[in-house]
């Protein structure tokens, strides 16, 4: 890892304590930090930009140093913060919003960081908000925003803020040799019901009785409707446990419902589950990922957080909400030579996932030769379905090598394949 | 055998003791599958050396004494390394030696040890490396005409002819 502040590298860092998270129910912006000692004398100034790269220069944070001090003569400890924490100090005024596009109230949002430090999915782009914003800080807006939008905040491994949408459809499998010994499952309490209470807007004098908000320029009536969403599955004996939420005054009757739903999709779900995995940033907060909790057992769900520690590669420990069992099968797949099995594995994988194993050359000594077979195939394909699969993969023998005796050795080329015969020059396998 | 400390080369007489940690990094474990995940950070060397600076030599002894008791972090040695020498920045721990008393009034110190450890690994890889590690089991580039044979030789492999009775001295029926 390497930390890159101004226009100068420091390679010599302990282990930066880098835990991203973000919120999947779109109620919450996160502020993500970082914190890292570097080993020099150098004097670093707060309130500029830090890079945190890993050895192949992918950019982990771009954060805001908010604190360098040295705790000693070599050692100078920084603290940094996501682009977001810079929204904290922004006061938007009041605002009545009617259809106002997406783009125009990011816009405002992001004034002081510039339309260069953010970006929205194209899936928001036709997106209007309607309502009320009273007087409130850029985060506390966007994260509004984010909860009507069904959108999440990634402020890491990036140099931009991503608004992104909450992608049920995408799954990612985490392959059980990149899985710790191992994974923990727990349920949290019962939500019993989800209230989310939606609000409408008339200009007008109000009476007395009469809730009202104003934008300094014209005053409106504001009307409440809840929404409320019970938990089919929660036992009728468990305590009331209702999430509920109010006042956010851009919560109106045509988005309430989609709202109301998607946390009740969240929160109805009880399993979490806790794993350790390689991690080299391919598995983020706010994807939607298939991972083993046992040999067996898959699950899915989103990554809540994820905690870095650092050797040659990276492991994360991920924090995983909601959760579900993922209905799993065998996938066998057999290596076979001339109608002969020469080979077979198996996986355990999600029914519905596509697979593409590659098949890899197979270096087995048989009587006195040693054959390197090639698969006809480069990979094993196909789709996962209830009852699992099998696959059979055809080998031709390669390389026939012959240890003779008095120090003789042969090398029969039987069959080489499509690619390397296109090639000129003669390469020959070194076989030890 | 010599080797050096900090630019000085030492020819006293001495044993070195050779060690190769193979350091794994913290986020090694064991996997899910059952295998463990061995997180190599690097190969880190370290020599034990005990020295014998022969009588008359003691301003040698004091000198190397006190470069190897120096309060600093890191040292520059070159140590022998196979058939040859190899350099890296290291810290000195364990320094040992005993102060002799014999009748006649006379004293010394003697049996100087300390052991230089590395701090930067001699052998390591970069993330690009291990990541591409495995990658391609075998061979992918084989292209010699199908159907030809090869023989292993002293010049290495070469096509291969099949001996015909008119190479033998005799040849039997």
């Amino acid at each position: 890892m390497k930390i890159t502040v101004g226009v100068k590298t420091y390679t010599d860092i302990k282990a930066p304590n880098f835990a991203p998270q973000t919120d999947v129910t779109g109620s919450e912006v996160t502020l993500n930090d970082l914190e890292v000692d570097i080993n020099t004398t150098d004097t670093i100034g707060i309130g500029q930009y830090l890079f945190l790269y890993d050895d192949q220069d992918n950019l982990w944070a771009k954060y805001w140093i908010t604190y360098a001090e040295h705790i000693d003569k070599q050692t100078l400890r920084i603290k940094a913060d996501s682009q977001l924490k810079l929204l904290e100090r922004d006061i938007l005024d009041p605002v009545m919003f009617s259809a106002e596009p997406i783009a125009d109230v990011l816009t405002e949002i992001f004034a002081s960081l510039g339309s260069s430090a953010y970006t929205i999915d194209s899936s928001f782009t036709n997106e209007t908000i309607t309502g009320f914003c009273p007087e409130q800080s850029a985060k506390t807006r966007l994260q509004w925003v984010c909860l009507v939008l069904g959108a999440y905040i990634q402020s890491f491994f990036s140099e931009t803020i991503n608004i992104l949408p909450i992608d049920e459809e995408t799954e990612t499998l985490i392959p059980i040799e990149k899985t710790y010994w191992k994974p923990s499952v727990t349920y949290r309490d019962y939500v019993t019901a989800v209230n989310v209470k939606a609000y409408s807007y008339t200009q007008g004098t109000p009476a007395t009785t009469d809730a009202w908000v104003t934008d300094n320029t014209n005053t409106y009536i504001q009307e409440e409707q809840n929404f409320k969403l019970s938990n089919p599955d929660a036992p009728v004996s468990v305590l009331t446990n209702e999430i509920t939420v109010e006042g956010i005054t851009i919560v109106n009757s045509t988005n309430v419902s989609a709202i109301a739903s998607h946390l009740a999709k969240y929160y109805f779900k009880r399993q979490e589950v806790d794993l350790d995995v390689i991690n080299n940033a391919e598995y983020i907060p706010g994807q939607r990922v298939v991972v083993y909790t046992d040999e067996d057992t898959l699950a899915v769900g989103f990554i809540e957080s994820c905690a870095f520690s650092y050797g040659i590669q990276a492991r994360s420990t991920i924090h995983m909400t909601p959760v579900e069992v993922r209905e799993s099968e065998k996938l066998t797949v057999i290596y076979s030579y001339d109608g002969m099995q020469i080979g077979k594995i198996e996986y355990t994988l999600p029914v519905g996932y596509a697979f593409s194993i590659e098949n890899p050359y197979l270096d087995m000594q048989l009587s006195r030769h040693r054959f390197i077979f090639r698969p006809t195939t480069a990979a094993a394909t196909g789709t996962m379905v209830s009852g699992g699969v099998t696959v059979t993969v055809n080998y031709e023998i390669a390389l026939d090598y012959i240890p003779g005796e008095g120090g003789t050795k042969l090398l029969h080329i039987v069959s080489v394949d499509d690619i390397a015969q296109d090639e000129t020059d003669n390469t020959l396998v070194e076989i030890t | 055998m010599s080797w050096s400390i900090d630019g000085i080369e030492w020819t006293v007489p001495c044993d070195i003791l050779r060690t190769a940690e193979i350091k794994p990094s913290e986020i090694s474990g064991l996997l899910l599958n059952k295998r463990y995940f061995n997180d190599v950070l690097g190969t880190y060397m370290a020599y034990e050396i005990g020295v014998a600076v022969p009588f008359g030599k003691e301003d040698e002894y004091t000198r190397l004494y006190e470069i190897l008791t120096a309060p600093i972090g890191e040292h520059t040695f070159i140590m022998p390394y196979n058939q040859d020498t190899v350099t890296f920045l290291g810290r000195v721990e364990n320094v040992k030696d005993a102060f002799v008393r014999i009748p006649g009034g006379k004293k010394y110190w003697k049996g100087l040890t300390f052991t230089a450890i590395a701090n930067h690994p001699s052998k390591t890889m970069t993330l690009g490396d291990v990541l591409s590690i495995g990658l391609t089991p075998l061979p992918t580039s084989v292209s010699i005409p199908v159907g030809s044979v090869w023989e292993l030789t002293a010049n290495g492999w070469e096509p291969y002819t099949a001996p015909t009775y008119t190479d033998f001295d005799e040849v039997y029926f």
